[in-house]
């Protein structure tokens, strides 16, 4: 299927239109407030820069949006909080961004009907926290939950560490509100627990990365939290060993809650970052399980018959939690793997694929020799994995150093088609196809089933606006330019280059809060400091830039919350003084 | 939207038969009369023109490329257990009788992962997979004879769907057949997957009407272990409601919840007999814990249990032993068979609704027939309580006339005024098919049902694909309302309460030899249904067919309604016998 669309360019009359849908206050056209919309946890490229952030308020001002874009071929990118792992908010063909945190309502609690009723821009953690007094829970819990927005988790079908026993988003969605491409609203699916009344088209946007319809307003059945749980962290000298055990426990129909793999640069990276105990651990491949369920004597049974299994493997080191603290530190263990990764190279990429636990040992030695079998000089792999089988290469390189770039990119490709594809694997199990892995979709699902996705893509969003480049229905190759960008303005070493864009500091940073958009928040700080010392940047509109600085409060919360440890208020404060100097 | 499909020529019937063996295709007219009848009301019009019964997915791809070249119509049919006509023929054409395609491919406990054929029937298969521990959970009340591709088609609940989801949880991947021809893969078999759109979900439940299904690869998971069960009976609807919104309040999670009312309850009790006779009379609430470790279950248990007393039962018993255990639930088990003898016709509607509008629908469906004025007919309701799956069973006479009105009339009225206006579903899992076109655009937008047919036209442009199902397909089917009437009934040979269930098929050793459904139990009857009533005549072939039932008496075990089927196909041949 040939694809021929072309997007025009926003008028200026046009971008009046936008303005009046959602007021000034929700419209910014800015180049340094677009230029942070340009920044997440991918590659950065400068020929991704959206040309209008619009921050709707309501379905009516969505639906109004979306029918303008498309009368005016107009791209449209839908944008929660911007910490997709497969770029799927930034913007390769311009346009508009579509910010919805600002629709962050929580509609309705209903125990009773196990339903939650919510706008699409509330947060996982948040919703979480609303439903604990109940003894209630949304289960799906992916790393980024302290900021992360549901309508963004109904958009990739996002997954996290609990997944194997209580299921990704898709099985929490009840019903879902949607604006399509012509600004028609519809409710799909329904609030009760079981329904075969239509096709099952909700399930069809679940999970198509904002390619076919806004999701304005989500049902979510929610259900009992486990009232406690019992952990241990093992260590396997032999990856086939602990291999062994996880298909013993499912032999033995054990369902743990949580099931993590690290492999050995990483335990390595954790202990240097934590110290304390974890020094005293031999290096190797780690295992963390636990069990959750109602009742303490259960779990402590459950947990036996757990221990008995992996011991049996013959790891070289065991440790249980005993109490609540000794389980948060171990739990510290895989949580703080990023922050640990991000402090061994500028960059930090996060891959994503899924294959059968039976093939997990052969693959692991495979990715493990990445670097060695393309003949890759400075590229690092570390791997994570929830034992379902989903896994998490991670690739530490700077992406400002060209020679690095054309490494990490031949790394994917080697790890997308030699590895996992050859196994029957699958693509991305929870971070989504995103603007980073069209070239691979066809190998995995072949030009039929393509096709049929162009054909669906196609009649639900004919003109293409709606998140284009994304490689769901949409097989276009994506202009790069990954131009070699060297430091140019980089006084008193202002800038430290290792922030993920990870998005974990905005939840709490109360300028962002106030101000609502991208920019105000420490990750959108840092993007403009990336722009300036690299040259792209420049300070034409000093005001805007030094206001953006100065309602940074110095309040440090951004600091607790970055896994990478960037010294923000460090960075802020300086780049205030030389700010004050460049003014005169 | 409109489809004009061609009639079967005989030169397009004998390629159609090449493809599959002659040993493989029926044109008989009086095996095809058998694929007329299923569970729901009979259409004498409904009559397929051919059956075929392919091997494998090539043979499928062939047939789906000639039908729809020439315009012919397809319906796939798993063991025609549907209660809500999915695999009857309103627009004649061929059957695609897909219970020979039954392998299990590979169990692979390891990957938590099963690959079958569409045949496969649910039992079978959680009968090899209890070996090891594992289950499939969905559990339809036909689970002992349908297919999994019915289950997938229509993504079928049961009782457990509460706590274990439906089909489509389980469902990894697809094979299927598209109308064209095309062999596709929808899915991938691992365990977590958002590498494409979710095509594969949008089969599931499709009823059929999208492609035909060849391959699946399910999940699996571990099979509880220990088992608690309560029985208790409520005088007042309020009291039951109110007990199951506590327990959910304070998130107790059972396995299964069942509930009976009040006309069901005293039929149940009146079949089964025994100590169920002293009961006192009222609702029926069954709930039973599972789990592995026996002092987690007994502490949900006694939780649930101290609400429910404290909703005032007039009974509360706890399974004490298995074997009681067996003899509680076997209250729910045979709702059908009590209901089934009540009056000749016994059509299961179903439909979904919040917890929190239980009571007040009960009693709106309690209050129906008085509203209506219509005090010939009877409903009786039981279901599903946890996901508020409910199962109003209408009881009455399909050959009067009168009775045909009245239930179309409460059908209607349990629809349009009770079920939708509370934001209810139309159908909670036996699907929309021919029986509820009309009320699919009362439960969703136009844009949605508009949205449905585009997605029908993409994939099955000649609309050949289970024409009839409301999903897709807006047309209005066309329903004989002529009233048969007995003709030749000679010594009250047909026992007209045979529900149509095909539960007698799964043991019936000459459907096992013969294939077709004209020699199950279900096929016999069907052939009688039409002796009697004047629609058939005797010949050579309804003779072999009834002497090929082997009089084993396994289809009478396994009959919900107990029709007397051998002492019934015993008088058939002698009547027969006589007239030669």
């Amino acid at each position: 299927m040939k694809i021929n669309i072309s997007y025009n360019k926003i008028s200026e009359s046009l971008s009046q239109k936008f303005k009046e849908i959602v007021s000034e206050e929700h419209f910014f056209s800015d180049y340094e407030i677009r230029w942070t919309y340009a920044y997440g946890g991918t590659i950065f490229d400068k020929l991704w820069i959206p040309d209008l952030i619009l921050m709707p308020q309501s379905t009516d001002q969505i639906s109004r949006i979306l029918k303008l874009a498309n009368d005016n071929n107009i791209p449209v990118t839908p944008r929660g909080s911007g910490t997709s792992l497969s770029a799927g908010t930034m913007t390769p063909y311009g346009g508009i961004v579509l910010d919805l945190t600002q629709m962050n309502k929580i509609l309705n609690i209903d125990i009773e009907n196990n339903l939650v009723v919510i706008e699409t821009g509330v947060i996982c953690d948040d919703l979480n926290e609303s439903l604990k007094p109940y003894g209630y829970f949304f289960p799906p819990d992916p790393g980024s939950s302290s900021i992360c927005t549901i309508g963004g988790m109904v958009a990739t079908n996002a997954g996290g560490i609990q997944a194997f026993k209580y299921g990704v988003t898709k099985k929490y969605v009840l019903f879902i509100e949607v604006v399509l491409a012509n600004g028609k609203i519809l409710n799909l699916g329904t609030g009760v627990l079981k329904s075969v009344s239509s096709y099952n088209l909700k399930d069809l946007f679940v999970g198509s990365e904002g390619t076919l319809g806004v999701v304005t307003k989500i049902g979510l059945r929610i259900r009992p939290l486990p009232k406690t749980r019992r952990l241990g962290l093992f260590i396997f000298e032999n990856i086939e060993d602990l291999r062994d055990a996880v298909i013993e426990l499912r032999k033995q129909g054990i369902v743990p809650n949580l099931l993590e793999f690290m492999d050995k640069l990483i335990l390595q990276a954790v202990t240097d970052y934590l110290g304390g105990e974890f020094l005293d651990f031999p290096n190797g491949y780690v295992l963390l399980a636990e069990v959750d369920g109602e009742n303490e004597e259960e779990v402590e049974n459950s947990f036996s018959i757990l221990f008995d299994i992996v011991i049996q493997k013959g790891p070289i080191y065991h440790k249980i939690a005993k109490t609540a603290k000794e389980r948060e530190r171990l739990i510290l263990a895989r949580k703080s793997n990023l922050p640990a990764l991000s402090r061994i190279s500028p960059t930090t990429c996060v891959e994503d694929c899924t294959i059968q636990i039976t093939d997990f040992a052969e693959v692991i030695k495979k990715v493990e020799k990445i670097p060695e079998s393309i003949d890759a000089k400075n590229l690092k792999v570390a791997i994570v994995c929830h034992m379902e089988g989903n896994l998490h290469p991670t690739f530490l390189f700077n992406e400002n150093n060209e020679e690095d770039v054309k490494e990490f990119e031949k790394a994917i490709e080697y790890l997308y088609r030699e590895i996992i594809i050859p196994v029957g694997g699958d693509l991305t199990g929870e971070h989504g196809i995103g603007k980073v892995k069209t070239p691979y979709l066809e190998l995995e699902h072949g030009s039929t089933v393509v096709d049929l996705m162009s054909q669906i893509k196609k009649l639900l969003d004919p003109n293409l606006i709606l998140n284009p480049g994304i490689g769901k229905g949409d097989k276009r190759v994506l202009k790069k330019i990954r131009s070699n960008r060297k430091l140019k303005n980089q006084e008193g070493k202002i800038l430290e280059l290792r922030c993920m864009r990870c998005g974990f500091c905005l939840a709490t940073c109360p300028s962002r809060i106030f101000y609502g958009i991208e920019a105000y928040s420490p990750r959108g700080r840092l993007s403009l400091l990336n722009g300036i010392v690299y040259g792209d940047l420049k300070l034409d509109n000093i005001d805007l830039i030094n206001d953006i600085f100065h309602t940074c409060t110095l309040c440090g919360l951004c600091l607790i919350n970055c896994p990478a440890g960037v010294e923000t208020i460090e960075i802020f404060e300086k780049s205030r003084e030389i700010l004050h100097k460049f003014r005169g | 939207m409109a489809s004009d499909y061609n009639k079967l020529s005989e030169n397009l019937s004998q390629k159609f038969k090449k493809i599959v063996g002659g040993e493989n295709s029926f044109s008989e007219y009086e095996i095809r009369w058998c694929y007329a009848f299923g569970p729901t009301v009979f259409e004498k019009s409904w009559m397929p023109e051919l059956i075929l019964m392919p091997q494998n997915t090539n043979q499928i791809s062939k047939i789906l490329k000639l039908a729809n070249e020439n315009k012919i119509p397809v319906t796939p049919r798993g063991s025609g257990t549907s209660l809500s006509a999915g695999s009857l023929s309103a627009y004649g054409g061929i059957i695609l009788d897909l219970s020979q395609m039954n392998k299990i491919i590979s169990i692979d406990i390891e990957n938590n992962l099963v690959e079958i054929e569409p045949g496969v029937v649910c039992d079978d298969l959680n009968g090899k997979l209890a070996k090891y521990g594992y289950f499939f959970p969905p559990d339809p009340g036909s689970s002992s004879v349908c297919t999994v591709g019915g289950m997938v088609a229509e993504n079928s609940g049961g009782m457990q769907a509460f706590k274990y989801g439906v089909t489509k949880d389980y469902v990894l991947s697809i094979e299927v057949v598209l109308p064209d021809g095309k062999i596709v893969n929808f899915g991938t078999n691992v365990l977590k997957s958002v590498s494409s759109y979710n095509l594969k979900d949008l089969f599931v439940g499709s009823e059929g009407t999208l492609g035909v299904f060849t391959k699946i690869g399910l999940r699996i998971r571990p099979a509880p272990k220990k088992n608690k069960l309560g029985f208790y009976i409520f005088e007042n609807i309020d009291d039951l409601s109110d007990s199951v919104k506590e327990s959910r309040k304070r998130g107790i999670v059972p396995n299964l919840v069942e509930f009976l009312d009040k006309l069901t309850t005293q039929a149940v009790f009146e079949y089964l007999g025994g100590e169920f006779l002293d009961y006192p009379k009222g609702y029926v609430l069954l709930a039973n814990i599972d789990g592995n470790d026996d002092n987690e279950i007994e502490q949900n248990f006694s939780i649930l249990h101290d609400i429910m007393i404290r909703h005032n039962p007039l009974i509360a018993k706890i399974a004490v032993d298995d074997k009681q255990r067996e003899d509680l639930i076997n209250a729910r088990k045979a709702a059908l068979p009590a209901l089934a003898r009540i009056s000749p016709t016994c059509c299961l509607e179903d439909c979904t609704i919040k917890l929190s509008d239980f009571a007040d629908v009960i009693k709106k469906i309690e209050n129906l027939t008085k509203q209506l004025n219509i005090p010939s007919l009877k409903i009786a309701t039981f279901g599903h309580m946890l996901d508020g799956n409910m199962h109003p069973t209408f009881l009455f006479n399909e050959n009067d006339p009168k009775d045909r009105e009245n239930f179309q009339a409460a059908k209607d009225y349990l629809y349009i005024e009770i079920v939708v206006p509370v934001d209810g579903s139309i159908t909670g899992e036996h699907g929309i098919g021919k029986i509820k076109t009309q009320y699919v655009n009362l439960e969703h937008d136009e844009d949605v049902v508009e949205m449905m047919t585009q997605m029908k036209l993409l994939f099955d442009p000649n609309m050949i694909l289970n024409p009839g199902v409301g999903k897709g397909d807006k047309r209005e089917i066309i329903n004989s309302k002529t009233v048969r009437r007995l003709k030749n009934q000679p010594e009250k040979i047909l026992n007209l309460n045979c529900m149509r269930c095909n539960f007698c098929k799964e043991s019936c050793p000459s459907i096992i030899f013969f294939k077709s459904e004209a020699f199950s139990p279900r096929g016999r009857l069907s052939i009688l249904n039409g002796l009697v009533h004047g629609d058939l005549e005797l010949s050579e072939l309804i003779n072999d067919i009834f002497h090929a039932c082997t009089l084993c008496g396994m289809c009478l075990t396994t009959c919900p309604a107990g029709v007397r089927t051998h002492e019934i196909f015993e008088k058939a041949r002698e009547i027969m016998h006589n007239l030669r």
